[in-house]
């Protein structure tokens, strides 16, 4: 192999994984904003439940559990439960979120719809990587 | 509309805040306020009346229970212990009273049926033998449990099993009753929530009374005019023409039940007729319509005057019509006609009649069962009233006989929905259950007249309410109703003149009316202002000086 040749074969395989990387990175996203908008969903099933004043944001960063939260258990348990069944219609893959180790990181998975969000997305990859 | 926010206690053995949740937050009317009393406390809420729930006078309640928690028998037979029927039903017996007793506290209770979750049917073919299967019994405990209840006119029990078909998969979830206590997903709540608030609209008097249909691609497939009768998609062995005549059945039951229907078609009149008249699969026959507009003008126009024949505001009425142009329409000229979206496909029409859920009444009365006779015989007065000179020469024609009667468990049932249904001539729209109307008229101070209007082309039934509060040497006339099937006979008349006569008769000096405005009773208004100088206007008030009589129309023969 000449020496141009060897600069050649490295910028290719480079720029490959760059657009690996890119394309798995969108793929990513894509999955990001399907899980965001089945959340939205639930959270229109929830506000049917609740006074306009006390309608939950559909925002990713608004606090949804916690002293700053507007959900209380009730709220809560109909959030997990429109949860898992919505992932199983919309996404098509079913998720558990009562298990030990989701509700030993309440806090953590439900305070907000972003970290809600990333969780589902977790549990999905480690499924699909299972 | 009402826009009275109604409050109603949810008593249950299980968690009901979701559909307290959806109950409270439904923007469609009835408005409703739920205050839950605390779950797994159903007997005691149910026999203590000092109970922090019955405190704000709620006007309904909801009790929705779990078989095993209020049957204690059936609780032993989840657990396949050996039980006797017969002393199992006498424990619902012992529960009906108990919601019997409960009932006296609201103006209207809803019980929704017991049902157990399908995975409980373990024992498959044994659950329909006696003694043994839980299917079996508990389709006994509803029976008995219906029945029970029956005699209490403030008291409704729901098919739970239809909300339960609605919601399909959803219906039941164990992770909501394990982490939450709570029975039903929230499509079984939000089918109730539905079902309940469209009863409560009939009790409230907001129930539709007239379905105005469209004629060409909605009774029937294909243009009359372009294709004849002979060739209209109606019947035979075809799917649409089945679902053409079910969606006819469907229109023909309701009539039944005391709907009114009448058509508005852009059509030749004589073509259309002609269809209805002579196709061998209408099941819509023409004395099935209470009346009809067949021309080629406005739509809109034309069920303004069809309402105005038939003596209905708009709010009585749906309108049903294939196509999305006309629906529109009459949508933007009449927002108070109720157009429900159509679906396209005419295989859905019977399902989409049947679930409008705006028919609700709660009871069925024998007018309702001859409405539409009563409006045809409507229309024979008014072909009399085309070929004579005046108003007064017209109603000596009619032979008038005013039947009045007090009120009597007889014909409470007609009253209280007459007292409940009537919007225009109706001087104070208040609305009373049936033992509360009867308590009413039973005080020592009060008087309450029913009256039953018939003519030479039909009886009308009883079209008729006045009634008196009296204290000391002053009268009110409290209530003062007439269907809008009658008015304009000057029958108002002769139902002041029964108030006034009694009034003299017991020697008391004054007698008012007071007119409680609403959006849809302004006839009252113009009736009573059209009294002066016999009664002055006074506010609110119409007043008459009871020294004066007050006389029965000469063509009008009351009987007492």
């Amino acid at each position: 192999m000449f020496p141009w040749q060897t600069t050649a074969y490295m910028a290719e395989t480079a720029i490959s994984l760059f657009i690996k990387s890119s394309e798995s990175w969108r793929r990513h996203l894509a999955k990001h904003e399907e899980i965001t908008r089945m959340l939205f969903n639930v959270i229109d099933e929830l506000n049917e439940l609740r006074p306009a004043e006390e309608h939950l944001e559909k925002n990713l960063v608004a606090p949804l559990t916690g002293d700053s939260g507007r959900l209380d258990s009730a709220g809560l348990i109909n959030l997990i439960v429109l949860t898992e069944q919505q992932t199983a219609e919309e996404l098509g893959r079913p998720i558990l979120l009562t298990d030990d180790r989701t509700l030993s990181q309440v806090k953590e998975v439900f305070g907000t719809l972003g970290t809600l969000a990333e969780y589902i997305q977790r549990l999905l990859s480690e499924k699909r990587d299972g | 509309m009402d826009k009275q926010q109604h409050t109603c206690v949810l008593v249950s053995d299980f968690n009901l805040q979701n559909f307290s949740g959806y109950l409270t937050n439904d923007p469609e009317f009835p408005r409703i306020h739920a205050i839950t009393a605390p779950f797994g406390q159903t007997v005691p809420t149910l026999l203590h009346q000092d109970a922090p729930c019955w405190q704000n006078t709620p006007d309904v309640a909801v009790v929705w229970t779990q078989p095993q928690a209020v049957i204690a028998d059936f609780n032993a037979l989840l657990r396949y212990e050996q039980v006797r029927l017969q002393q199992l039903l006498q424990q619902v017996d012992e529960y009906s009273a108990l919601l019997v007793n409960m009932s006296e506290r609201v103006n209207y209770a809803f019980v929704p049926s017991w049902v157990l979750p399908s995975y409980r049917s373990v024992f498959g073919v044994l659950d329909m033998k006696t003694e043994i299967g839980l299917t079996n019994t508990i389709m006994r405990m509803n029976l008995r449990l219906a029945e029970n209840l029956e005699k209490t006119s403030n008291i409704y029990v729901f098919n739970t099993h239809r909300w339960i078909e609605q919601a399909g998969n959803h219906a039941f979830n164990p992770k909501l009753w394990y982490l939450g206590k709570i029975v039903f997903g929230n499509e079984v709540f939000k089918a109730a929530v539905r079902d309940i608030k469209a009863a409560l609209g009939g009790m409230l008097g907001l129930a539709r009374k007239l379905i105005i249909l469209d004629l060409d691609d909605t009774l029937w497939g294909g243009i009359v005019g372009d294709v004849g009768w002979e060739n209209l998609v109606l019947g035979g062995h075809h799917h649409l023409g089945e679902a053409y005549v079910d969606f006819q059945q469907a229109l023909k039951s309701m009539k039944n039940r005391g709907i009114l229907l009448a058509i508005v078609s852009k059509n030749e009149e004589p073509v259309a007729l002609e269809a209805i008249r002579k196709h061998p699969e209408m099941v819509l026959k023409l004395e099935d319509f209470a009346g009809w507009r067949i021309n080629w003008q406005d739509k809109a126009q034309n069920v303004v005057d069809l309402m105005s024949e038939l003596n209905l505001g708009p709010q009585s009425a749906v309108f049903i019509d294939d196509n999305p142009a006309e629906r529109a329409r009459i949508n933007e000229s009449l927002p108070e006609v109720l157009v429900p979206d159509w679906p396209e496909d005419p295989l859905f029409y019977p399902s989409a009649l049947l679930s409008l859920g705006c028919f609700e009444m709660p009871s069925l009365s024998q007018e309702d069962l001859v409405r539409t006779t009563l409006y045809l015989s409507e229309n024979k007065r008014q072909a009399l009233k085309k070929t004579v000179g005046s108003l007064e020469e017209w109603l000596s024609r009619l032979s008038l006989r005013v039947q009045v009667e007090e009120l009597h468990p007889a014909n409470l049932q007609r009253a209280a929905q007459l007292l409940n249904k009537t919007n225009q001539m109706n001087l104070s729209t208040r609305r009373l259950p049936e033992a509360e109307l009867m308590a009413w008229a039973e005080n020592k101070h009060h008087r309450l007249w029913t009256l039953r209007v018939s003519d030479k082309f039909g009886d009308a039934g009883l079209t008729g309410i006045v009634s008196l509060d009296i204290q000391g040497q002053s009268a009110q006339i409290v209530d003062f109703i007439l269907s809008c099937r009658v008015m304009g006979r000057k029958i108002e008349e002769a139902m002041l003149a029964t108030a006034i006569n009694h009034v003299r008769e017991s020697g008391v000096k004054d007698v008012y009316a007071r007119y409680i405005r609403t959006s849809k009773n302004k006839p009252c208004l113009d009736f009573f202002q059209s009294l002066a100088p016999r009664f002055q206007p006074q506010g609110d008030r119409f007043i008459h000086d009871s020294k004066t009589p007050f006389a029965v129309p000469k063509h009008i023969e009351l009987v007492q």
